[in-house]
């Protein structure tokens, strides 16, 4: 009978350990996955930044040969400027696919400008823009992934009681990629 | 209402984890140098991995070369990305390895940069590498010198970072590039002076900052070639430069 009493409460004693882990590691978890989502957003925001100090020498290239794109090339550096003012992830999402779209049509463009093509300076910004749109899709890739995962365990069963724990209740938005630009431009020289 | 919510939960959890399986499938790498579509001859491929393997010694860098059949359904950005992350190419925590992919069918080929070495191999420098020294020979159907040309210029770049003169590295043959409509002769030039370059800092630093090796690691290499010793776990984030032929 002793015996039996010993094994039961070492049982307990192990149950309440088991869960009290069990608890921790839920905690730790959720906030675990909202820091690798802020993480990648980070690393979207240097990809975008690259970008961002990319275009006054890209626009002022092409300003020299192509004379016909002023529109093209204002819009683009007032989507610049607004793209630096945008507060939210959305905002800043939402201005970096139009400025996507906008830069992916200047190089189309630029094929009809021969001499613009030819230039050398063109072709080291053409490769580093290139290089950038990649980097900046592999970025939003790696972002899109840990948004999944953390959207998902939040409303998972034990996923959403640890987030209400924490108070990390809030989705976090998706950084889709614009439909016609899903990869870097490219353009054939 | 209270069940299905509870189903539903239950039904997330299972897709969210057979999500996160379903994933690019790799083969598992056989060295630095991966022919799974068999272009190039095993002569060569011995060149490029007793030359990857010294550069590796030296360095501590690492160069996987994989040569793909077809990537279809992905584009070789995607494809090479996903590829470096599953195989850890270059040291973990020092980013330091180079992907140079070739896919045969889709004819396109992408040079993808480790983090630590973006700053050696910058974006319009890998396309330089794609477009004077590897298109030139794929277009003539020679993948073998392509791949050695733009192999040996990418060792160039890395032993410059580490202040090594490639010419101290066991295999390594100069290669010059190859003339691409127009600014050739501007292109000969720079390399002329990036050789320079070169040559004035090896002067200066190369002897005092030449690696001793890194002994005993050599010994367990993973199946196929000898000296190699699996790839380091390193991470790319899309730097480098992709072109066709």
């Amino acid at each position: 009978m002793r015996k039996g009493f010993a094994w039961l409460i070492v049982v307990i004693i192990a149950l309440v350990i088991g869960i009290v882990a069990w608890y921790i590691r839920g905690l730790n978890y959720v906030v675990a996955l909202d820091e690798k989502v802020n993480e990648a957003w980070a690393q979207v925001e240097t990809q975008l930044q690259r970008r961002y100090d990319l275009i006054p020498n890209l626009v002022n290239t092409v300003k020299g040969y192509a004379t016909h794109e002023k529109e093209l090339l204002t819009k683009i550096t007032e989507l610049r400027s607004q793209w630096a003012k945008a507060a939210t992830r959305e905002e800043k999402i939402a201005k970096a696919g139009e400025l996507e779209r906008a830069l992916s049509r200047l190089l189309l463009v630029a094929e009809n400008y021969p001499d613009l093509k030819a230039s050398q300076n063109f072709l080291t910004l053409q490769a580093q823009l290139e290089g950038t749109e990649n980097r900046i899709a592999v970025a939003r890739m790696r972002y899109n992934q840990a948004v999944k995962e953390f959207n998902t365990y939040i409303r998972t069963v034990f996923g959403s009681f640890f987030a209400k724990k924490r108070g990390l209740t809030q989705p976090y938005p998706y950084f889709k990629a614009e439909e016609k630009a899903a990869k870097a431009p490219e353009v054939k020289f | 209402m209270r069940f299905n919510k509870i189903f539903f939960s239950l039904f997330l959890l299972l897709s969210w984890a057979s999500v996160s399986a379903q994933e690019l499938k790799f083969p598992r790498p056989r060295g630095y140098v991966n022919d799974f579509a068999n272009i190039i001859s095993d002569t060569q491929e011995l060149q490029l991995q007793s030359l990857l393997l010294s550069l590796e010694k030296l360095t501590t860098a690492q160069v996987a070369v994989v040569i793909m059949p077809s990537i279809a359904p992905y584009d070789i950005e995607y494809y090479a990305v996903k590829l470096f992350e599953t195989w850890g190419i270059g040291q973990k925590g020092k980013d330091n390895g180079v992907l140079l992919l070739v896919a045969v069918k889709e004819r396109r080929v992408r040079i993808e940069v480790g983090y630590g070495l973006e700053g050696a191999l910058p974006d319009a420098i890998c396309k330089q590498i794609i477009e004077k020294y590897i298109i030139p020979y794929f277009k003539q159907g020679n993948y073998g010198k392509g791949i050695s040309a733009g192999v040996s210029q990418i060792v160039k770049y890395i032993a410059r970072e580490y202040n090594i003169d490639p010419s101290q590295i066991s295999g390594y043959k100069v290669y010059s590039p190859q003339p691409q409509r127009g600014n050739s002769l501007i292109g000969f030039i720079i390399y002329l002076i990036l050789l320079f370059i070169f040559i004035r800092i090896f002067g200066i630093f190369g002897i005092f900052l030449l690696p001793t090796g890194r002994g005993g690691y050599w010994g367990g290499g993973g199946g196929g070639f000898g000296g190699f010793g699996g790839f380091g776990g390193g991470m790319s984030g899309g730097g480098g430069a992709s072109g066709g032929w």
